[in-house]
Order: structure tokens, then C-alpha cells, then sequence
């Protein structure tokens, strides 16, 4: 049998680090209030069990070795534990990336069997492992080691990340920069953690993922700060970054719908009418009470007509007196000329 | 005696054109983009019509007109004509007009107008429903999935939605006026349409002429699956077609882009166009 012999010691420091970091983002997204988008119930499994694997790292750093307290069966226990949450998390971080960019629960459904493949196997193996040590096992001595199967083992689990990572790059080819998510800032610390794992007898995996997760959560809290409460729609300070966005020619505004609310009146079933009845590609701004705007990117002149017929039915249902107009991109004019003389920033 | 009147051609009057507009035209002069001009002699009997389309009116794109008819039965009436048509060219900022057509004296009358001819493959290929037999045959081991459907009983407002998408990324097939269209105007049950997430991801619409000509109009697909999906849809369409048409209904395929013409190379490799002229010219 083959033997690598890596013994790894899990570094106490390391481990209460990557815990206390993935509690922290437990906490934090239980707490954050819901968009009701299907991919955050995925991301808060994901913290999850991330969150139980960065316990169990910690958990078998006291009862690994011989001089330690407890059972062979425990440690085994706790690795099987540790291991399989690692599995989990990427094949959560799948469907997050998948419903991320797409927000189609069928296009996932469909697909769901084809995903669930390597989650089975690894499980499988998990378990014959336990009674086997064909993976991993622990000796008299409580000592971990890994056997060749476990490189394979990895490989199956990182189809997880190579899945995400190929959903993600063919959308961003197709449809541009997703709005506040990128899985490169995943990615890079995920890398480090494996390659100082690689090279070091720290338990760099647990605790480069525990920041992975933190820079995710941060990046998807980041649109809470540029959402306004009572629409759903983005506040004002979102104007400034889309600004940016259209300089960097990663928006290119055609069309731009000015909204003149009624004062004192409940809007918000207006508002989530208006969602529905706006396309994907655009973006809506609550400039104040009486003031909302609704980007639209793409060369949309035609549906100027059916969004008023739209807009109109929805003011008529809820008995509303909204005012609107629109602003065309002329053929002549480039978006971001478009985009700077219709809104004022920070006006 | 009084002077040869130019009239707009309009839903309300296109019968006093009937000779001179096909039935399958006529329908289009209800139309947002079709325009039809034509020309009243002494006794107001007909003696010239044409009807023309603007084309990318509702875009940022240059717009263009396509000639769709054109008859006149004297050169008075030509003149005329193509007088008005100059000046609606204008009007409407159109910076190229185009035709196609198989008559030699229609081609003569343009290119003395200033238009450069040649002779080629019209875009227009025309198979019957019992040559969509042998497409469906071809492709009977494929199983169309449950979320392939007819059109037949898809909600207005699914349909509305789907519409914006397809006019934000500039799919409109051969229908410049898509997103003016009711549901109603297609031939809802051999219109095929994907379903995911309760939204339309994919649709096959085909109008249903006059003539009992059967014309698909819009094959797009979006998201993850399109590819997969326009496949799934096109077979429906076809299976459908085969169910509800006799086997001489003539379908006719336009191969207005790349895309559709790779389509019907691979399942109509014999089929061609006819010879026909092609036109254009500049306008500005």
C-alpha cells in the first residue's frame, strides 16, 4: 500500500482563527436581512458548512496525537466530519455561483443529477474510508496519514470549484461582470490556503477558505449598502458607481426612464410591479421620495412602447398618479455623454 | 381632366389595390413599419402601387427600407411613385433601400431609378410539411422535453416578457415590429416556446399567411441551455406542423442571417432559392 506519510498536526492558532473568522460570517448572514434571491439561501448552507469544517479543524486539532485525550474512533470521527464539510461547501459554492449568475432554479434542476455525481461518490468513499483507510487513517498513535486515493479524493472535490469557476467565466463572456460578485477574490485565497498546506504543516485549506467566505460575504453586503429599504431598487449612492461602471464601458446605457412618484402614498406594491414588468438588463434608482430612474442597457427603443403600456397598467391597477418620461440615446451620442448629461450625480 | 393621384395605402383602403398587392401583403399594411403608396388614374381606377418596410427604425442602427412590392401598369404612375418614395426616404432618414424581386421589368424600372442589381439565390427557400416529415424522421430518436411547448395557451404577460428580452438584445427575426405584435398573430399552436423558472427562454413564432403559407418569423433561444433548447424547438415545430397541415403546405424559410442559413444547408441540403434580383441603393 502506498503511503504518503504526510503527517499533518493541525495548528491550534490556525484552526481557532478560520473557526472564529466562519462564525463570524455564520453570524453575520443569519442576521443580514434576506433579498428572497434563491441564491442566498444556498450562501447561508454554504457559511454553514464551511463554519462546521473550520470547528472540526479545530475540534481535531486537541484530540489529534498520541499524547491526546480520546478515541481513535472519535478522531476518525471528526476527520470524516472535517472532510466531508469541505465537499459539501464546494458543491454548495456550485449552486451559489450557478443561481448567482443565472437565478434559475430549473436551469439548476436540470442539471442537478450531473452535480450530485461527485457529492454521491465522495460520500461513498467517505464512508468505506471510515472502515478502510483506503483514503486517509489515523494510526495507534492517533497520527494522520494520507494515501494515494486522497489526491484523486481532492481532485473529484475540486470538479466542484472547476464547475463554478467555468459557470462563472462563460457568463461573465456572455453577459459581462456580474453585479457584486466575482469568484476570483474566492479563488485567491482558497489557492494560498491549498499551496501553504502543500508546503507547510499548517492547515492553510481551513483557513484560506474561512477568508474566502469572509471576502464573499463582503462583497455580497456590499449591495445592502447601495439598496434602497423601502423599493428594492438601488439608493442614490449607487448612481456614483455606475458612473463608473459606464466610463469603464461596462454598462452602456440607451435608455432612461424618469419616474416622477406621488408624495405620501405606499408604493411599494407599485415598486414590486415594476420589477417584474422591467426587463433584466437595467437598473433602477431611488434618487429621493418623489424621484426614481430606470437605466436600461441594450439598444431598446422598442420597448419604449411596451413599457409604457406597462407602466401605465400597473398606475391604473394601484390607482396611482405616476409620472414618467423617457431619454433615448441618440445614434450620435456615446453612452457615458448620454448617461452624464440626463443624470446628476450626487444632485 | 384631372391628373393621376398618389394615395397612401392604408388597412382601410387596400382593397381598391387588390390587384396590385397580394393578399399576403395586404395584411402587413396595418403593420408599424410597412408603408404602402399608390397611384389613381383619372377615373381613379389603380394604375401603380408599392409597399416598403422600414427597416431598424426602432433601432441605433442606420435605418434602411426593403421594397416589398412594386407594380405599375404605365410610366407616368412609375414616376410617380418612385417620386413619393424619394421623398419618404427622406422623411424617414433611411440611408439605403433594397429589394428582391423575380421580374425582370420590376428590376429594370429600379435600376433605372439609380438602384445596382445583380442576380442571385433569393433568401426565401420554400419545403412542404411532408419535407418536414423526413426532418422529424431524421431526428425521431430525440426526446423534446416537458418544458417544451406550443403556444397555444402561454399567458400575454409571460409572452410580454419574453418580447423585452428579445428587443434588448436585438432579436427580432424577420419581424422589425416584434414587440407591437399580439400573441394572436402567430399561429399559437405550431409556435413553440421553452419554459424554465414559470419564464419563456426560447421561442419558435410562425405566422400563418392568408395564403395558408406557413412562415417561421423569430427562432431565438437565451440563457444556459439556448443551444440545446432551439434545437428542441425547432423538431416540435416541425412535429406539429406535420400533425396539423396537409403534406403539400408550404412553409417558407427566410435565411436573413447566417444563423438560419447554416440551419437549413444542414436540414434541407438540396433545397435553393430561386433566381431572383437583388437590389440597392444609396440614399444619402
Amino acid at each position: 500500500m502506498f503511503d504518503i506519510d504526510q503527517s499533518i498536526i493541525g495548528d491550534v492558532d490556525v484552526n481557532l482563527a478560520a473557526a472564529l473568522l466562519m462564525g463570524g460570517v455564520l453570524i453575520m448572514t443569519l442576521w443580514r436581512s434576506r433579498s428572497g434571491k434563491k441564491a442566498d439561501t444556498i450562501f447561508l448552507f454554504m457559511v454553514i458548512a464551511a463554519f462546521v469544517g473550520a470547528v472540526a479543524g479545530l475540534v481535531i486539532a486537541f484530540f489529534e496525537g498520541p499524547e491526546s485525550p480520546g478515541s481513535l474512533a472519535l478522531v476518525v470521527s471528526i476527520e470524516t466530519i472535517l472532510e466531508l464539510s469541505i465537499t459539501i461547501q464546494l458543491f454548495f459554492l456550485l449552486l451559489y455561483v450557478f443561481l448567482t449568475i443565472h437565478d434559475n432554479r430549473d436551469y439548476l434542476i436540470r442539471r442537478m443529477k450531473f452535480y450530485m455525481i461527485p457529492l454521491v461518490i465522495l460520500i461513498v468513499l467517505s464512508i468505506v474510508n471510515i472502515f478502510t483507510g483506503i483514503i486517509w487513517y489515523y494510526d495507534g498513535n492517533k497520527m494522520y496519514h494520507e494515501m494515494g486515493l486522497y489526491t484523486v479524493y481532492n481532485l473529484i472535490r475540486y470538479l466542484y470549484l472547476i464547475l463554478a469557476i467555468y459557470q462563472y467565466a462563460r457568463y461573465r463572456k456572455e453577459n459581462g461582470q456580474a453585479r457584486f460578485f466575482s469568484i476570483w477574490f474566492y479563488l485567491v485565497p482558497i489557492l494560498w490556503g491549498t499551496i501553504l498546506e502543500w508546503v507547510t504543516p499548517i492547515s492553510g485549506f481551513i483557513l484560506g477558505n474561512a477568508i474566502a467566505n469572509v471576502i464573499l460575504f463582503i462583497m455580497i453586503s456590499q449591495k445592502v449598502g447601495f439598496t434602497d429599504e423601502g423599493s428594492g431598487f438601488f439608493n442614490i449612492r449607487y448612481l456614483k458607481l455606475l458612473s463608473e461602471k459606464i466610463k469603464a464601458g461596462e454598462y452602456e446605457p440607451h435608455l432612461l426612464i424618469r419616474y416622477h412618484l406621488p408624495e405620501k402614498k405606499d408604493l411599494s406594491d407599485f415598486f414590486r410591479m415594476l420589477k417584474e414588468i422591467l426587463p433584466d438588463q437595467c437598473d433602477t434608482v431611488k434618487l429621493d421620495d418623489t424621484n426614481c430612474i430606470t437605466v436600461i442597457y441594450g439598444d431598446t427603443r422598442g420597448l419604449i412602447n411596451m413599457l409604457s403600456e406597462d407602466i401605465r397598467m400597473i398606475s391604473e391597477e394601484l390607482c396611482l398618479n405616476i409620472e414618467f418620461d423617457y431619454v433615448v440615446k441618440q445614434r450620435d451620442e456615446t453612452p457615458v455623454k448620454f448617461f452624464e448629461k440626463n443624470v446628476v450625480i450626487g444632485g | 381632366m384631372k391628373d393621376m393621384e398618389l394615395v397612401k395605402i392604408t388597412e382601410e383602403n387596400t382593397d381598391d389595390f387588390s390587384k396590385m398587392i397580394s393578399e399576403d401583403l395586404k395584411c402587413n399594411l396595418g403593420r408599424r413599419f410597412f408603408n404602402g403608396l399608390g397611384v389613381l388614374d383619372h377615373e381613379s381606377n389603380p394604375v401603380g402601387a408599392m409597399v416598403y418596410e422600414l427597416l431598424n427604425y426602432d433601432s441605433e442602427e442606420d435605418t434602411k427600407i426593403l421594397i416589398h412590392s412594386f407594380v405599375s401598369e404605365d410610366d407616368e404612375a412609375t414616376e410617380l411613385l418612385m417620386s413619393e418614395y424619394g421623398k419618404a426616404v427622406s422623411e424617414d432618414g433611411a440611408v439605403e433601400s433594397l429589394y428582391e424581386t423575380g421580374d425582370e421589368k420590376i428590376n429594370a424600372v429600379f435600376t433605372s431609378h439609380g438602384f445596382n442589381a445583380k442576380q442571385s439565390e433569393s433568401l426565401n427557400i420554400v419545403v412542404s410539411a411532408g419535407e418536414l416529415k423526413e426532418v422529424a424522421a431524421m431526428t425521431a430518436g430525440k426526446k423534446i422535453p416537458g418544458y417544451i411547448h406550443d403556444m397555444s395557451d402561454t399567458p400575454p404577460l409571460r409572452y410580454r416578457s419574453f418580447l423585452k428580452k428579445c428587443l434588448i438584445k436585438g432579436k427580432t427575426g424577420l419581424l422589425e415590429d416584434l414587440g407591437y405584435l399580439p400573441l394572436s398573430w402567430f399561429e399559437r399552436e405550431v409556435s413553440i416556446c421553452s419554459i424554465s423558472d414559470e419564464m419563456i427562454d426560447g421561442v419558435l413564432l410562425v405566422r400563418k399567411l392568408p395564403s395558408q403559407v406557413l412562415v417561421p418569423c423569430l427562432l431565438t433561444a437565451f440563457g444556459i441551455d439556448f443551444q440545446k433548447n432551439l434545437l428542441y424547438i425547432m423538431l416540435q415545430s416541425a412535429q406539429r406542423i406535420v400533425e396539423l397541415y396537409p403534406e403539400e403546405t408550404k412553409v417558407v424559410i427566410r435565411r436573413h442571417n447566417a444563423g438560419v442559413k447554416k440551419l437549413t444547408d444542414k436540414f434541407f441540403p438540396n433545397k435553393n432559392g430561386e433566381m431572383v434580383y437583388t437590389g440597392k441603393r444609396e440614399e444619402r
